[in-house]
């Protein structure tokens, strides 16, 4: 008897392990790698025209993709408007971007950045596996099962509701399209 | 007693030389700088070329081989650490690094595997304590099968090239669901290096000799490149060694030395051709062996026995859609397995020495990938072929009174694989029905998960042993079934740091109607189908690599209490054993890099106590054989005088161990256990020639 209660309690202990909710995205990205797809996600969307002569990429909160953007695209232009990367530290600055970046630390934000953002110009970005459904243009992702490439999700139907055109060829690249 | 106490305590001693040994590893030496990745030329790639990319720089070198791709246990690639199978992967790094002389000291270091002797000095696998040298591992050479088709077996030692491997792939369950009738207990796939890897001419010598003999002296050779999308690999390899340098004794007392009278003879040509998604694939193996043993009984002389196998493969992969890929494969390979024509064989009938079949295969595939979603992939098949075998001796006709036989398997297959978020899931199938035997259907399910640096796996595949063309021929009562299993695995993996992986797995395996051979009082081999064979039990593999090296340390444990055991393969003194094979095991190997292109490769395995049939005085009784280290050390100076001359020194069997291949089953007509080697030095040396960066 007891016999067979030890081996449901395992068996049971064992099923609960795999049905435990996790987060797939616990592997870290390569930010160089990330950052040099951000610069090329621009050769392939036209932003409308917009007041500003600069083209803004913002990072939400504290982030080490910061430096790398800094590092390898602040000195490339979109068009003729050179690349500036800032900080985000309010959702109302985010207003101004042309590109809002979400690292993951800042993800459960997507709802309330999304909704305000709603019909604006602004490329969200963000690197959380599945925020794509919540509102992210675009998520940067590391597929473990393709010997760790990375990858990118595109929600066309939110960027095209956002004034951007997306090229065909962007859609072509992304692992997944919805 | 006392003399038990003396062996225990010399163990002891070994094993702590060799434990201080690798304690001190880390403390001093050479540590390679950290892996510089190399971005050259990432910041003006376009985006199709960065989706390419691994994402290097990030992972260590331990988390490049545990997340690198890998299709033997899926078809489709997935990570190591998620493959739905129990799987070891032995890099190129490691295996010359190790200074493995052939396969056997490769396939020893794996969790559960051990050897055995069949018959006429072939020597071969056993799994989990099961003896599987007949259709229960398919052996995989480049995508083609290496079991011959009459008997299903594998032959091993000094067989195939070593040098020439990029990597072992192994998958230590079953994968028939995938594979078929052969994989019913494990899948060693070997993978050669591409054109693009050798990229250039590479060669290789090595000589080693044993105490009394020649251990070993092989040669290889190889050329390959890639030119755009043409890609291309030729290599050759060829040898003679010796099995062992010691005596073999029969049942009757006599006995032979096997110096000089048990040769391996490899000889190997391996062609590989690509261009975009076509593929030809195109090998030569002769293995040719001498051997005086026969089926247990030493003879008045050496003879012959060989194994020449010719296979090719075409096949073509299409690219339908981003989301569809069809691949066409045809394939053919002709056998000579267990050929024994030579003079001696003719002319001393009584010995029953002549074996002249041929064997062919003719297979066609078609296979459909899928991807339904980025996380739901579906692969489905269908596979023919048709085996044709022919006897070049009027005498022993096939189980249809003719000198030819034919068999036709149709075979269809499925395969989904979806990754959840809360768990990764796969579930197979495959159906085959053969006109030799009834149909087998194999299901597979299994669950993969992974919890941050923790990975679990839950695994359950049933697999089937197809009988080869000589079991059907030889069966019992005129039919045999095949032999179905069913093997339900849990693993954990844990990433203690980025340097350190650890996996500790179970197992329980039940095969029902297992096909076992046996020569009954005439002397006569017969194939039947029994009641049931199964083993359980656990493996744990610890791994460490980083800049200054690798060291792996394995255990493995299997037992047969509560499980029913064919009675050919049963220990009469103990139940929880089966003969032929250690219920403990373990290895501890790996290498330091003294300097950036010398490094020393220790490597050990303890084999505990095994139980097999031997002779003394009183005739043949079962013996309780004393568990046996196997160390052996290497050191290779990679660049050495030249760029691309690597040259490398080891001792092999440093304590002399009396290391024996047992016989793992009982028959009337018994093969006593085939000593193994003796101490022995090698050298090697390779070269490799690059061809320019184009």
């Amino acid at each position: 008897m007891l016999k067979r209660l030890t081996y449901r309690s395992l068996l049971a202990a064992i099923a609960l392990l795999f049905i435990a909710r996790t987060d797939v995205s616990a592997q870290k990205l390569d930010y160089e790698l990330v950052s040099l797809y951000v610069y090329n996600f621009t050769k392939y969307i036209e932003w409308p025209e917009k007041g500003s002569n600069e083209f803004i990429v913002g990072v939400y909160g504290t982030s080490p993709i910061t430096d790398m953007l800094t590092k390898y695209i602040s000195t490339k232009h979109v068009g003729v408007r050179p690349i500036v990367v800032k900080v985000i530290n309010t959702p109302e600055d985010a207003n101004a971007c042309d590109i809002l970046f979400l690292p993951m630390s800042q993800s459960s934000r997507i709802k309330p950045l999304s909704d305000q953002l709603k019909g604006k110009p602004v490329l969200i970005i963000s690197e959380k596996y599945g925020l794509g459904r919540k509102g992210a243009d675009i998520t940067i992702f590391l597929d473990e099962d393709d010997e760790e490439k990375t990858k990118f999700e595109i929600n066309k139907t939110s960027i095209t509701g956002c004034g951007l055109n997306i090229s065909s060829n962007l859609l072509r690249l992304a692992a997944q399209v919805y | 007693m006392r003399k038990n106490y003396t062996r225990t305590f010399k163990s002891l001693h070994y094993l702590a030389t060799i434990a201080i040994f690798f304690c001190l590893f880390p403390l001093s030496g050479f540590s390679q700088d950290k892996t510089i990745v190399d971005t050259t030329g990432r910041d003006t790639m376009s985006l199709d070329k960065l989706t390419q990319l691994k994402s290097s720089g990030v992972s260590s070198e331990l988390e490049t081989v545990i997340n690198s791709g890998t299709k033997v246990a899926s078809i489709k690639s997935v990570s190591l650490r998620k493959s739905p199978g129990i799987v070891t992967i032995i890099t190129e790094e490691e295996i010359k690094k190790s200074g493995a002389r052939d396969e056997i000291d490769v396939l020893r270091l794996i969790p559960g595997i051990d050897f055995g002797v069949d018959v006429e000095g072939v020597v071969s696998i056993g799994m989990r304590g099961d003896w599987a040298h007949e259709g229960k591992v398919l052996l995989l050479l480049d995508g083609q099968e290496m079991n011959e088709i009459l008997y299903s077996t594998i032959q091993l030692g000094n067989h195939f090239d070593v040098s020439q491997i990029k990597r072992i792939e192994v998958i230590r369950g079953p994968g028939s669901a995938i594979y078929g009738g052969f994989a019913e207990y494990m899948v060693i796939s070997i993978i050669t290096k591409s054109g693009k890897d050798i990229n250039g001419i590479s060669a290789s010598g090595s000589y080693g000799e044993m105490q009394n003999a020649l251990g070993y002296r092989d040669i290889s050779l190889s050329v390959g490149d890639k030119i755009k999308d043409l890609e291309f690999s030729l290599a050759a390899f060829t040898g003679q060694a010796n099995r062992s340098d010691r005596t073999y004794t029969d049942v009757n007392g006599s006995s032979y030395n096997m110096a000089g009278n048990s040769a391996l003879n490899p000889t190997n040509i391996n062609l590989g051709i690509s261009y975009k998604g076509l593929s030809f694939r195109g090998i030569y193996d002769n293995y040719q062996m001498t051997t005086q043993d026969d089926y247990g009984l030493v003879q008045s002389k050496a003879y012959p026995v060989n194994f020449l196998s010719e296979l090719f493969e075409l096949k073509y992969i299409a690219k339908l859609s981003r989301k569809i890929t069809l691949t066409p494969l045809v394939s053919f390979k002709q056998e000579k397995p267990w050929n024994s024509t030579g003079p001696y064989a003719l002319q001393d009938s009584s010995a029953n020495l002549l074996y002249d079949k041929t064997a062919q295969r003719y297979r066609g595939s078609l296979t459909m990938s899928y991807d339904i979603t980025n996380k739901i992939n579906v692969i489905a098949g269908g596979e023919m072929y048709y085996d044709y075998a022919k006897d070049g001796i009027d005498t022993t006709p096939f189980i249809n009174g003719k000198r030819t036989i034919s068999y036709i398997n149709r075979a269809l297959y499925v395969q989904s694989l979806f990754k959840f978020r809360i768990v990764n899931i796969i579930l197979g199938a495959r159906y085959d029905n053969n006109s030799g035997y009834a149909p087998a259907f194999v299901p597979r399910i299994g669950l993969i998960k992974r919890i941050n640096n923790l990975t679990l796996k839950l695994l359950y595949n049933q697999s089937f042993r197809s009988p080869g063309i000589e079991d059907i021929d030889l069966s019992a009562s005129g039919t045999i079934k095949p032999e179905m299993t069913q093997v339900l695995e849990f693993e954990g993996g844990y990433e203690i740091t980025p340097d350190m992986y650890v996996t500790l797995n179970i197992f329980d395996i039940t095969t029902k109607n297992p096909i076992v051979y046996v020569v009954d009082t005439g002397g006569n081999e017969v194939y039947k189908n029994l009641n049931q064979q199964g083993s359980r039990g656990a493996e744990l593999d610890y791994r460490i690599k980083s800049s200054w090296g690798y060291v792996d340390f394995n255990y493995s444990f299997y037992t047969v209490a509560g499980k029913t055991t064919v009675p050919s393969f049963q220990v009469p003194i103990d139940n929880n054993m089966m003969l032929g094979f250690a219920a403990n095991k373990f290895n501890l190997y790996g290498y330091y890099n003294l300097t950036k292109d010398i490094s020393i490769a220790p490597t050990i395995s303890w084999i505990g106590r095994r139980y097999g049939y031997a002779l003394d005085g009183g005739g043949v009784y079962l013996k309780t054989y004393s568990p046996t280290i196997l160390a052996n050390l290497f050191i290779s100076y990679n660049n050495c005088l030249t760029h691309g001359l690597r040259i490398g020194i080891g001792c092999y069997n440093i304590f002399n161990s009396d290391y024996a291949f047992i016989q793992p089953y009982m028959t009337n007509v018994l093969h006593l256990a085939l000593p193994g080697q003796s101490r022995e030095f090698a050298l090697r040396l390779s070269y490799d020639l690059k061809f320019k960066k184009k």
